[in-house]
């Protein structure tokens, strides 16, 4: 019974330690997604812009 | 008192020598002189700036070339503080975490030091981000030389001896007894208990080098003394505007609001999340409306719509546009390092530098990071936008506007074979030689380093003081 529960939790931890890898990498992605950065190079310079300045 | 001719000086001995009257020796000289502890300041240069002593500072620079070590520094009376640019701000505390010294006996220092470079103690530091902080420097006018020379030369405790050249040191059974001076073809030695190099970023390892050379037997073998140099590479990393108005918005009361220049630093958090070094930038374009409207001009072409706003607040003093100066830390690397040349020995018999300099890419890549993130940052909130070079953006090079700031050499450090003087700067090995100023640096951090050279000053002077009394 000891041994089941013990199996149980550490599942849990490492089910956990995967699935906050995985949001942590989502989130990431979704920031890069929203805010991303427009890259326009003129004259030798390379500017950073949101999508939406026009 | 001021002592021209070395001939003055022979068969006397003296408690403390220190070698250089730059703010390193003469910050503490002062300190010692409060204890009524003699000492004698050597200084190779004259009183006043001249073409001539400078010249004894040609050396040969190796790689990466650098502003010529001749112009980077001066030898006369007040060292390099006769044309810095007087710049001041104390390092941070996780970066004097690196030095492996105690950040109080580090910052209880600083109101004393600020009365000696006659700024305010403020340095205020107000997070933007998590990445980023708006920091405040202090402009110093303080030259050491118009400052204290009258005092010097009237000084019962402290004699000055200008015009001459300390060669090397030396001694035996771990400790220096004596070192040699050179003046117009005459040698005299002198004798003292302690001995103190303050000759700046370059000669502290120049003169320990010579010393070995002349005694081999003297100095640990180990020791990598000349080696870990490292500057502050300055840079333009792009061009950029921002509305000061969104960063006082953001900042609220905490915003930063004094003459010049806005200054920005990569917070350490920026630093450890993506394994860089760190940075300080400033955008300035004021002295050149040109340039001002170039930027607005490119930035119409890049975004119409949005660069017809920017254009309309060109006149306005809430937009700041101009190029972005970074002010970068560069990684110590073993490679980089002054050795001795083995041809060409200076008017005193000493060989001359060599310095070994390569940029790194760490640092290109981290001026990068910076620059990005930086970028983000205005768009996230609004606060303006920037462009990077395309050089940097593409990870090929950087550009030194110019290298002014010469540290590392006789770096602190526990370890015999990366480290050359312990925490109170005791050259390792031996009982009675300490190095003082930025030649000990074993990071630079992005601030410039006179604040902390004498911050160190005085830290000195508190622990020799009870060993010489």
């Amino acid at each position: 019974m000891k041994k089941r529960r013990r199996n149980f939790i550490k599942i849990l931890i490492f089910k956990t330690i995967f699935l906050f890898s995985l949001t942590k990498s989502y989130s990431d992605n979704k920031f890069y997604a929203k805010k991303i950065l427009d890259k326009k190079t003129f004259k030798k310079f390379v500017w950073y812009l949101d999508k939406n300045d026009k | 008192m001021i002592h021209k001719n070395i001939k003055e000086l022979v068969g006397k001995s003296f408690p403390v020598i220190i070698v250089g009257s730059g703010p390193a020796g003469i910050t503490l000289a002062l300190s010692l002189e409060k204890r009524k502890i003699d000492c004698l300041i050597i200084e190779a240069g004259r009183e006043e700036y001249s073409d001539e002593s400078q010249e004894n500072y040609a050396a040969k620079i190796i790689g990466d070339q650098i502003t010529d070590l001749r112009y980077s520094r001066l030898r006369q009376l007040g060292g390099t503080s006769g044309h810095w640019g007087g710049w001041c701000k104390p390092i941070e505390k996780w970066n004097i975490k690196k030095w492996g010294i105690e950040y109080d006996s580090f910052s209880k220092l600083k109101e004393q030091t600020c009365e000696i470079l006659e700024i305010e103690n403020n340095f205020q530091q107000s997070k933007i981000s998590n990445y980023y902080s708006q920091i405040q420097f202090q402009y110093s006018k303080v030259r050491f030389a118009d400052k204290y020379k009258n005092h010097l030369s009237s000084s019962k405790y402290i004699h000055l001896l200008v015009d001459a050249q300390a060669t090397h040191l030396s001694g035996e059974n771990k400790k220096f007894e004596s070192i040699s001076v050179s003046q117009n073809d005459e040698n005299i030695i002198l004798k003292s208990n302690f001995f103190i190099l303050c000759a700046g970023g370059i000669e502290n390892s120049r003169i320990l080098l010579w010393s070995k050379e002349k005694d081999n037997s003297l100095i640990n073998n180990d020791l990598p003394i000349g080696k870990y140099w490292i500057t502050h590479p300055w840079i333009i990393g792009g061009i950029g505007f921002l509305y000061k108005s969104k960063i006082k918005k953001i900042l609220n009361e905490n915003f930063i609001n004094y003459d010049g220049p806005m200054h920005f630093a990569t917070n350490k958090e920026l630093v450890n999340e993506k394994k860089i070094l760190s940075g300080a930038m400033y955008m300035n374009a004021k002295e050149d409306t040109k340039l001002y409207k170039e930027i607005v001009k490119d930035f119409l072409c890049v975004a119409p719509e949005y660069g017809k706003k920017i254009a309309k607040s060109i006149f306005g003093k809430d937009l700041k546009c101009g190029n972005i100066f970074m002010n970068l830390e560069e990684p110590p690397k073993e490679t980089n390092k002054i050795t001795l040349d083995r041809k060409i020995i200076d008017k005193n018999g000493v060989p001359i530098t060599n310095l070994y300099y390569k940029k790194s890419k760490e640092t290109l890549n981290s001026a990068k990071t910076i620059l990005v993130e930086l970028g983000k940052l205005f768009i996230e909130k609004d606060i303006g936008r920037i462009a990077l070079k395309s050089e940097i953006e593409n990870l090929e090079s950087y550009e030194n506007l110019g290298v002014h700031h010469h540290m590392g050499g006789t770096r602190i450090g526990n370890n015999f074979k990366t480290s050359v003087v312990d925490s109170n700067l005791k050259l390792h090995d031996l009982k009675n030689c300490f190095i003082l100023g930025s030649s000990v640096f074993p990071t630079g951090g992005y601030s410039n380093p006179t604040f902390s050279i004498v911050q160190l000053a005085l830290r000195l002077a508190k622990h020799l003081e009870p060993q010489i009394i």
